[in-house]
């Protein structure tokens, strides 16, 4: 059976709840999280999507750089009845102050997104209100501040062989993955930029994150850019410009660390949403009859064999992740498992019309989770119309509102029912509580260090298991037909655990199973979900359980590509052309 | 799209409520009060209450009492509730509650309040039950403040709606006063605590003997050996 599919895109599965897909108490484990691989529908990656569907134009109109690297330059976006400016401003390359981590005060770039075309003036106001950053204010119709750095050895590397006329090293290029890493990316009201749920209902940009990842794309634009500027003033006649299959080997580098923890806390309805559409999407995929056309079980079997050459060609040295070769090892296996699966169909040995939900519940267990999850991300392209259209319901109101009205005795069952990894976790010894979380005064810096350390007075993160085992003691002791609305005059110190749980009530994803204090929990599992998962970062390497580094739109087309219509849709996981 | 120069500044709803929020904490109001507490402040600069000019004042007086529970007696008219001399702020959320309790179980969603510090506050009631789909009608009579629910004929645009397009005027000179004050919420910066994240490996005592990251070399790694660190942004004119 074939799920009928509106003109919208949206099928039958979003008329279901969450009860048909997979389960909270394996999805939500933080290690389970963590093995979530990039997908179309990761930020990045349907951003790509919805630039090459609408054939987004993107114009450089202003370059104004000397050979030291200081300058200006401005691009003109337009896509559909939509204009947006992004004015840039380079700087000459210093060690001092150069660090990675937001505490840096150098950049090599900085730069905005803005809606329409910005005038003069406003570029001007740009320039001297950004480098103040938390005392400086956006221009209207801003959407986002952003700051990079070049990868030294990398770029200067490049930057030598362009200008002697040659290309740069294309292993080189390919272990790099970026020239340029984004160093911060603000916005939704910070330095006064636009509110993201203010974006009218047309906006291209009103899906979360897709203003972000339009300013990651043009990082990787400019990057791009200014390498082949800088080898033609430095090697004039002499110079040539990168090539472009070396270009679309270029991503964006980004570095996250434990900031991500508290975007989870804040936005728990954007991380069940997003859970949510890639598990229904990933249940439309199962759900494919197979009975007649074997079509989606080639095109799967031709997406693991891509990912298994980009996996074995992927040398990165992970830490706690497992190396890429034995990803590689693992989807070969199951690689043979598909096409015998495929001969069954074919023959009409196989009685299901939909094999794909058996297959699936089989390597449960057999495979890591790694593994598994790849196969996962897999499967969403084999219904790439769901996928986008699911992407563009990530509209989300992350406003808490409690129901007064309810019961003590109702609220306690929702506990129960769907806080039972809370209730049965080791919260008292001293291992449980070893940590605190907070930020620094220092360019509020999010930080994570020994309860000894540090006074509890600063801390930020959010005690879930806690506060969920606590509100339950004091409502085991209340009169269950009593409200909730008297039972928080008792106890107001209790007011946002009860409203925080109310307002997420039947939501299945919306935070990790975990308890952040523990001196078990690793916060780069966290991280890396955001970072792999949401985001779509290929590569990430963790450091240190806390950090995780990557690429963003590494093999993406490039905007001349976009903008004519050539781009391909099969960019992810590029092969590793320049191999000796 | 709102316009913003010199002169008319204005703040996003996500800056008031960070910087609300973390007063709060700076003022010691405990954690499970502080949104709603926040919210209460966010509607009343919005609403053209106390708002930012007199938010630090309003800080201050907000511990007074807070430890006293708030008390309830049913009346046939409604509720009488006593709030023990808190401050308005504390409250609102309580009585909000209340009136949408008394709401759904279809009884009288009307409440008479005594004791009540800067009961021209409770205003923000107005704004707070809109989240609720229902209106509130806010009236004094002597010492009594009398908050009846509405409900609206027709949809209105709510006032956290109307923040985020239009958001909140503010002298930008306070803001940013408001905003650096804020940031007594935060940790002091040390050499210790920036061992709390990122790759590079410091000892105790701060010196850096390593990192696990392969742009190391690209790092000032002087700023992680420093006992004050410069705050970005605060050289103006930097670059």
């Amino acid at each position: 059976m074939h799920l009928e599919r509106s003109e919208s895109g949206l099928g039958a599965l979003d008329q279901l709840d969450e009860c048909g897909l997979r389960s909270a108490s394996i999805l939500m484990k933080p290690e389970r999280l963590a093995a979530i691989q990039p997908s179309r529908i990761s930020a990045s990656r349907a951003f790509v999507e919805q630039m090459i569907k609408e054939r987004w134009s993107i114009t450089r109109t202003r370059f104004r750089i000397n050979a030291n690297g200081e300058g200006e330059a401005l691009y003109h976006i337009v896509c559909g009845g939509w204009e947006f400016s992004f004015p840039i401003y380079s700087f000459k390359p210093t060690t001092a102050g150069r660090t990675f981590r937001i505490i840096g005060t150098a950049w090599d770039m900085m730069g905005a997104l803005v809606e329409g075309r910005i005038s003069d003036a406003d570029f001007e106001t740009t320039r001297q209100e950004m480098p103040k950053l938390y005392r400086g204010r956006a221009t209207p119709g801003t959407l986002a501040w952003f700051r990079a750095n070049r990868s030294a050895r990398v770029f200067d590397d490049c930057l030598t062989s362009l200008s002697g006329g040659l290309q740069p090293d294309a292993e080189m290029l390919w272990d790099a993955g970026y020239t340029m890493r984004n160093t911060g990316l603000d916005g939704n009201g910070t330095f006064g930029t636009k509110t993201f749920v203010a974006f009218e209902k047309d906006h291209p940009l009103r899906w979360s994150l897709s203003a972000q990842m339009l300013a990651a794309y043009m990082m990787r634009v400019f990057a791009t850019d200014i390498l082949n500027h800088l080898a033609r003033e430095i090697g004039g006649s002499n110079a040539v410009p990168l090539d472009p299959e070396m270009s679309r080997y270029l991503g964006v580098g980004n570095g996250s660390a434990l900031g991500l923890m508290f975007f989870v806390n804040n936005r728990p309805k954007l991380v069940n949403k997003w859970l949510l559409i890639r598990e229904k999407t990933i249940a439309q995929a199962k759900m494919l009859d197979l009975s007649e056309n074997c079509a989606p079980l080639d095109r799967l079997i031709g997406l693991v064999d891509r990912t298994i050459t980009y996996r074995m060609e992927d040398t990165t040295p992970y830490g706690r992740y497992p190396p890429s070769s034995d990803i590689a090892a693992e989807l070969a296996t199951m690689r043979g498992e598909l096409e015998r699966l495929r001969k069954q169909v074919a023959s009409g040995a196989n009685p299901s019309r939909t094999p794909l939900v058996g297959f699936c519940k089989s390597i449960e267990g057999r495979y890591g989770a790694h593994a598994i999850e790849t196969l996962m991300s897999l499967l969403i392209d084999l219904v790439p119309d769901y996928a986008d259209a699911q992407v563009k319901t990530l509209v989300v109101d992350e406003e808490i509102t409690g129901a007064p009205e309810m019961s003590v005795g109702h609220l306690r069952d929702i506990i129960h029912s769907q806080y039972g990894w809370a209730l049965g976790m080791d919260l008292s010894s001293d291992a449980s509580r070893r940590f605190i979380w907070y930020k620094s005064r220092n360019a509020e810096e999010p930080r994570r260090g020994p309860r000894a350390d540090i006074d509890e007075a600063y801390e930020l993160g959010l005690d879930l298991p806690r506060l969920v085992v606590a509100l339950d003691a004091k409502l085991a002791e209340e009169d269950p037909t009593i409200s909730v609305a008297r039972f928080l005059l008792r106890h107001p110190d209790s007011r946002f655990i009860v409203s925080r749980i109310q307002s997420l009530d039947g939501l299945n994803y919306h935070s990790p199973h975990a308890n952040i204090m523990s001196e078990d929990f690793i916060p780069a599992h966290i991280t890396k979900l955001l970072n792999s998962g949401i985001h779509g970062l290929d590569k990430t390497v963790d450091a240190m359980d806390r950090v995780i580094r990557g690429v963003l739109f590494q093999g993406a087309p490039l905007p001349e590509e976009i903008a004519c219509g050539t781009a391909s849709a099969d960019w992810a996981n590029p092969p590793r052309t320049g191999k000796k | 799209m709102s316009e913003q120069t010199e002169t008319s500044f204005s703040a996003s709803l996500r800056e008031s409520r960070m910087v609300i929020e973390r007063l709060l904490q700076y003022k010691g109001i405990p954690s499970g009060r502080r949104p709603s507490v926040t919210d209460a402040g966010l509607y009343s600069a919005s609403m053209g209450l106390s708002g930012f000019e007199r938010l630090l004042e309003m800080l201050d007086r907000l511990p007074e009492n807070i430890a006293v529970t708030s008390e309830l007696s049913e009346t046939p008219d409604g509720l009488s509730f006593d709030a023990g001399d808190k401050h308005a702020w504390l409250v609102a959320e309580e009585i909000t509650d209340l009136l949408v309790d008394n709401y759904k179980r279809q009884a009288p969603a009307r409440i008479n309040v005594v004791n009540v510090t800067c009961p021209a506050e409770l205003q923000v009631v107005k704004s707070l039950i809109q989240k609720h789909g229902l209106g509130a009608d806010v009236k004094y009579a002597g010492d009594v403040v009398v908050i009846a629910l509405t409900e609206a004929d027709e949809p209105v645009q709510s006032e956290l709606l109307r923040i985020c397009h239009e958001r909140i005027p503010v002298d930008r000179d306070l803001w940013f006063a408001l905003f650096h004050k804020s940031n007594e919420a935060l940790a002091p910066d040390t050499k210790a605590s920036r061992m709390h994240t990122g790759t590079v490996i410091l000892t105790e005592d701060g010196k850096v003997v390593g990192a696990n990251d392969d742009e190391f070399l690209d790092m000032d790694l002087s700023i992680l050996e420093k006992d004050i660190l410069e705050e970005p942004g605060m050289e103006e004119g930097k670059h």
